[in-house]
């Protein structure tokens, strides 16, 4: 049609039509989101959403922050929240005779400073020994808590000394138990401290010396940083736990939706749009897949693969794409006979670009739902697997469900690092049905106006 | 002869609160329907004419709508001020409704009779399947379940099968569904008793809007409001159904709304006529005369724009109205179909008309047309 | 003159799938043996009730459904037995414009889009060629150009159906099949759509098949007639002599049901009797026979036999050879 031969035709709407649609410039996303903004239970989940998100992205951040990394053999185990590392120990008067006791009972790598009153220059650092322990002084029952710092009031307040006269070893330490070990700043390869500092302002730092016979640095000397969220069995700080599980858990989400996602789509969309044999044979192989018993076989292969995180992605695709399929597959059936396939299949469009351009767009409300939800679905089957002790192997991942495997043996007494980590999955997933929901209501009904 | 007002709506406003604004579906209108007589209420998508008859009804979703003014005298009784149980009396009883739709009116679980029956029930005391007949018939059942290991015997035979048939026929004999059967025989649906145990899917189109038809008329109602009851039918079923509804009319003396969009249904059924636009009546009197003079540019427009199956083709282009129906949330100022109007002057755009009496005729338009008018 | 569109003896049943193994136990005999040729530059119409087929024979003309047999020759070819590349370059040529203004237009895609879409399926226009031809369209169809950007649920009803009608139009086709085009519409834009399409037609040429229901619209737009009932063609006729002179008892009692916007001329109608028979087992012999007034009267053997269409001469056909 040239422009020659367009004889127009009188424009035959109504000039002030241009009123009746210049109300709103309404795209997809801007609708979605003005009806998805009326959801405060959906805009909470998408807050919480995001928050999870960005924890999972800064974990290394923690390290910093907290002064904790994720893994360091710490000898501060099980600690309530907002405590500070150190060492309780109840010593009781008879095992001072016993070194061996001691060290089965209270572990070894127990250092304490020993300080002289009279003395100052008497200070160091030690380990009980052989001496100590056998000095018939030592009589009576002391409860020792070597906290690290404070104040040196606090300090000796909490000591009780009446006389005691020390002895001074060959070394010329005095055995006077002050105070536990200080800010952890500076970590080798295997998290060993090797700084230290004492508890109480070293008249001079020289007269302080490390294990390894550095001495510290001024700004080494200070207090421990606290432990926000306490620590669990094996002393790791827990909320930098938390964040680096929440990697692992969003990380084992997204990808296994997106993964589910894809083939499920794809498939189902074939499956639905071709309908007759390709539809039956595919129903036929859900069949097989809902028969066949996924996860236990997982279980137990979980073990030969030593627990490694792709595999569990693997696992949790291949038993999940089923959903997905599904559900797209009925959607296509349905959306196959709307008007417009009709009419794209009348302009002469192939199958596939009606399948891609036309239906699927218009099926995106349950698969983005699906998907949103299926989230958090994804982090209780894993956090599941892992408290079972299936999961991802928690000695080198840190996931929730791992740490909530750990904290199982002594919930009773420190409830916090199964807490922490329960209350984590419960967030997340939560966030993750609050979005779901919140999208769901946002996308349907269609409007019509 | 002035047959008597039994249904006087006054200055009836209707508001519908979205988040998106204040939807005025029914503004200011104001209509009467006679004994015996029946209105037609045209006017197309949007302009108001079932959220009026809706309102009458009291069935207005109270979020978002609300009826926010005037007063609805049936029988000098204000509708709008009476308690809700009251309401109900009315509602099936003295005014009943069918609606466009019989597919989604009837409910599919259950069988017609049923359906009809409840009315029966509700409103006229009749007894339906109650408890008495349910027990009845479990007792009839288990007798006759208990006869069967003696079935050798002849006369238990005998006994059984009677009782079988009777337990058949229980629920048919039920007095609501005696009633119901004359009633799907007075709308013309043959075989009654049997179509009594139907369900609707077992039902085509026609005969489903009889039904409709039926549980509306089963309590004689005074006024009988047809929500473009046949919309959705073929042209032939449409003729008996109207045809049906006329009969019924002159049987029972029953008024009826007729809300549609079609004029030449309207045409055909209505003693008077209410136009409605955006919410709005914009001319109401008589059909013969409304159809011969139309005032209103509206009408004019409407009358002149359909083709018609009557007369034979005409070359040129069919007339038209120009525009759209106007956006409820953004009405024009002034006239309400000034944008579309092609007699519009300088005060309709500015300020809205007012409902005008001519010659028994009322209309809402600056410039109406008169006889000899363009 | 060589026909533009001829149909031969199409026929299109839809199985019905029952038993265990899923066998056809029945067909709907949606289109049954119908037959007839369009001019170039002429609208026929096809009406009918529902279930009468002729949105299944509109549909199946354009291979929106495949034909169980018969055959349509478009300009001479055969397009029933086309396939692949030919059968889309032949869709160039016939298009459709549907009745539902809302649901023929995928509500996630700009109109631009929707309308541009022939273009881009058959690879026609390049990206800034087709945003000028859909301007083009959309103006001659009158909707403002400036709007290809918004989606089909900002339009009214009657602009979405121009929507449809831009795209039917945007590859120039020679013939096209309107299936109920004003049926879903305002009684206020019905007459604003159908001198659109008149309008079109003298315009760019173009040939109708109009398929509705609604007889006052037909009586209007045709140039030829064909009354359908349960799947066959009963009358067929040029348009003001089927309404002046109609033949078939069944098109007699259609124009008879149709009601007339004029109080004064009130009907006295004779009534058809009963419900449109299931297409699925239609009745022996003439299919209308059972709702037949004359049959009822008269006795006529009308259960027995075939009942195709008999010239009655200038060009009026009729398939009841005992009534006229």
């Amino acid at each position: 049609m040239t422009k020659k031969d367009s004889k127009k035709i009188t424009v035959i709407d109504n000039p002030n039509e241009a009123e009746i649609l210049s109300s709103a410039d309404y795209s997809f996303f801007s609708m979605l989101w003005s009806r998805f903004r009326r959801h405060k239970l959906a805009i909470v989940g998408l807050i919480l959403m995001t928050m999870m998100i960005i924890l999972a992205i800064i974990a290394p951040l923690f390290d910093i922050i907290t002064g904790y990394p994720e893994k360091h053999t710490g000898l501060d185990k099980k600690m309530p929240p907002f405590s500070r590392p150190g060492v309780t120990v109840n010593i009781k008067a008879d095992d001072w005779q016993n070194p061996e006791k001691w060290k089965s009972e209270y572990g070894s790598g127990y250092k304490f400073w020993f300080t002289n009153d009279e003395d100052p220059t008497l200070t160091g650092y030690g380990e009980p020994n052989t001496n100590t322990l056998n000095n018939p002084k030592y009589r009576e029952y002391y409860d020792f808590n070597l906290k690290p710092f404070g104040s040196i009031d606090l300090l000796q307040k909490e000591v009780v000394f009446d006389d005691i006269t020390l002895e001074q070893e060959d070394k010329g330490y005095s055995e006077f138990f002050t105070g536990g070990y200080a800010r952890i700043k500076r970590y080798n390869q295997t998290g060993e401290i090797i700084t230290y500092a004492p508890p109480f302002e070293a008249p001079d730092t020289s007269l302080v010396k490390t294990t390894t016979g550095e001495t510290p640095r001024e700004d080494d000397l200070g207090p421990a940083p606290m432990h926000v969220l306490g620590t669990d069995g094996s002393g790791h700080d827990i909320l930098v736990r938390l964040a680096w599980g929440a990697r692992i858990s969003l990380i084992i989400a997204i990808s296994v939706v997106l993964l589910t996602a894809f083939i499920g789509i794809v498939l189902g969309a074939l499956a639905g749009f071709n309908g007759a044999f390709v539809d039956a044979l595919f129903m036929r192989v859900i069949e097989l897949m809902y028969s066949i018993p996924m996860l236990p076989i997982y279980m137990v292969l979980s073990k030969f693969m030593g627990g490694s995180l792709l595999f569990l992605i693997l696992i949790f695709t291949v038993t999940g794409w089923t959903g997905m399929a599904r559900m797209t597959r009925n959607y296509f059936l349905s959306l196959k006979k709307q008007e417009y396939a009709e009419a794209a299949r009348a302009i002469g469009a192939s199958p596939a670009r009606i399948m891609f351009k036309h239906l699927l767009p218009n099926s995106l409300t349950p698969i983005i739902v699906g998907m949103t939800l299926s989230i958090g679905g994804i982090i209780i089957s894993e956090s599941s697997l892992s408290f079972l002790g299936f999961g991802i192997n928690p000695i080198t991942t840190t996931t929730w469900g791992g740490m909530l495997y750990e904290a199982n043996g002594y919930i009773m007494d420190q409830p916090w690092p199964a807490v922490f980590s329960g209350l984590m999955i419960f967030i997340t997933v939560l966030a993750s049905n609050f979005l779901g929901d919140g999208l769901r209501d946002a996308l349907d009904p269609r409007m019509k106006v | 002869m002035e047959k008597e007002v039994i249904l006087d709506v006054k200055n009836l406003r209707t508001y519908f609160y979205t988040s998106d604004g204040v939807v005025p579906a029914v503004e200011d209108v104001s209509i009467q329907i006679h004994k015996g007589e029946t209105l037609g209420i045209v006017g197309e998508s949007g302009c108001g004419k079932s959220q009026t008859m809706l309102s009458v009804m009291r069935l207005i979703q109270e979020p978002p709508g609300k009826i926010v003014s005037g007063e609805i005298l049936f029988h000098g009784e204000n509708l709008l001020k009476i308690p809700v149980n009251k309401m109900r009396r009315i509602r099936g009883a003295n005014i009943s409704m069918i609606f466009q739709e019989p597919m989604t009116s009837l409910n599919p679980v259950y069988q017609v009779g049923d359906q009809i029956a409840e009315s029966l029930t509700l409103h006229q005391g009749l007894r339906g399947w109650d408890l008495g007949y349910r027990v009845k018939s479990w007792g009839m059942f288990w007798t006759w379940l208990g006869m069967l290991p003696f079935s050798f015997l002849a006369p238990v035979r005998e006994n059984a099968r009677n009782l079988k048939k009777k337990l058949s026929r229980l629920k048919v004999e039920t007095p609501a569904w005696q009633r119901t059967a004359e009633l799907l025989k007075d709308v013309g649906i043959s075989d009654a008793e049997r179509r009594l145990s139907n369900y609707p899917f077992e039902m085509s189109g026609g005969m489903r809007q009889r039904v409709m038809i039926a549980m509306a008329m089963s309590c004689n109602p005074e006024i009988l409001i047809a929500d473009e009851a046949t919309t959705a039918l073929d042209v032939t079923i449409q003729a008996q159904i109207l045809e049906l509804m006329k009969a019924l009319k002159r049987k029972y003396g029953m008024a009826i709304a007729l809300i549609t969009h079609n004029l030449a249904v309207v045409a055909e059924m209505s003693d008077n006529i209410a136009v409605m636009y955006a919410g709005k009546i914009v001319e109401y009197g008589d059909a013969m005369s409304l159809f011969k003079t139309p005032m209103h540019p509206y009408t004019w427009g409407l009358l002149h724009s359909i083709p018609r199956v009557d007369e034979p083709r005409t070359d040129g282009k069919l007339p038209t109205i120009e525009g759209m129906v106007p956006n409820p949330y953004n009405l024009p100022v002034g006239c309400k179909f000034h944008p579309r109007c092609f007699r519009a002057t300088q005060k309709c755009k500015e300020i809205e008309p007012t409902l005008d009496t001519v010659n028994g005729r009322q209309v809402r338009c600056w410039n109406m047309i008169t006889e000899g008018g363009n | 003159m060589k026909p533009l569109l001829e149909v031969k003896n199409l026929k299109k049943y839809f199985p019905i799938y029952g038993g265990v193994f899923s066998r056809v136990v029945a067909n709907v005999k949606a289109v049954d043996d119908v037959s007839f040729s369009i001019l170039d530059g002429e609208t026929l119409s096809l009406v009918g009730e529902s279930g009468s087929g002729k949105t299944t024979c509109g549909k199946s003309i354009l291979r929106l459904y495949n034909a169980t047999s018969g055959s349509v020759l478009f300009d001479g070819q055969d397009v029933m037995a086309m396939q692949g590349e030919r059968l889309r370059k032949m869709r160039r040529q016939m298009q459709l414009i549907f009745q539902d203004p809302y649901g023929s237009l995928n509500p996630r895609l700009p109109v631009g889009e929707i309308i541009g879409e022939p273009l881009v399926v058959h690879n026609l226009a390049t990206a800034k060629e087709r945003e000028e031809q859909v301007m083009e369209i959309m103006e001659i169809v009158g909707l403002r150009p400036e709007y290809l950007h918004r989606y089909p649920h900002e339009f009214s009803g009657g602009q979405r159906q121009r929507i449809g009608i831009a795209r039917a139009l945007i590859l120039q086709p020679k013939f096209i099949v309107c299936d109920e085009p004003v049926s879903a519409l305002d009684v206020s834009i019905q007459s604003q759509v159908i001198n659109l399409l008149q309008d079109l037609q003298e315009k760019f040429k173009l040939t109708y098949l109009f398929v509705a229901h609604d007889m006052a619209v037909v009586r209007h737009m045709s140039t030829r007639v064909a009354v359908m009932y349960l799947g066959k063609i009963v009358e067929l006729a040029p348009g003001e002599e089927l309404f002046t002179n109609p033949m078939h008892p069944y098109t007699k009692a259609l124009l008879d049901a149709v009601p007339i916007p004029d109080p004064e001329k009130k009907k006295q109608r004779s009534l058809l009797e009963g419900d449109i028979p299931s297409p699925i087992n239609p009745p022996r012999g003439c299919r209308f026979h059972t709702r037949c007034e004359y049959f009822a009267r008269n006795k006529f053997p009308c259960q027995e036999g075939n009942y195709d269409l008999v010239d009655v001469g200038g060009g009026h056909f009729t398939a009841c050879p005992y009534v006229k």
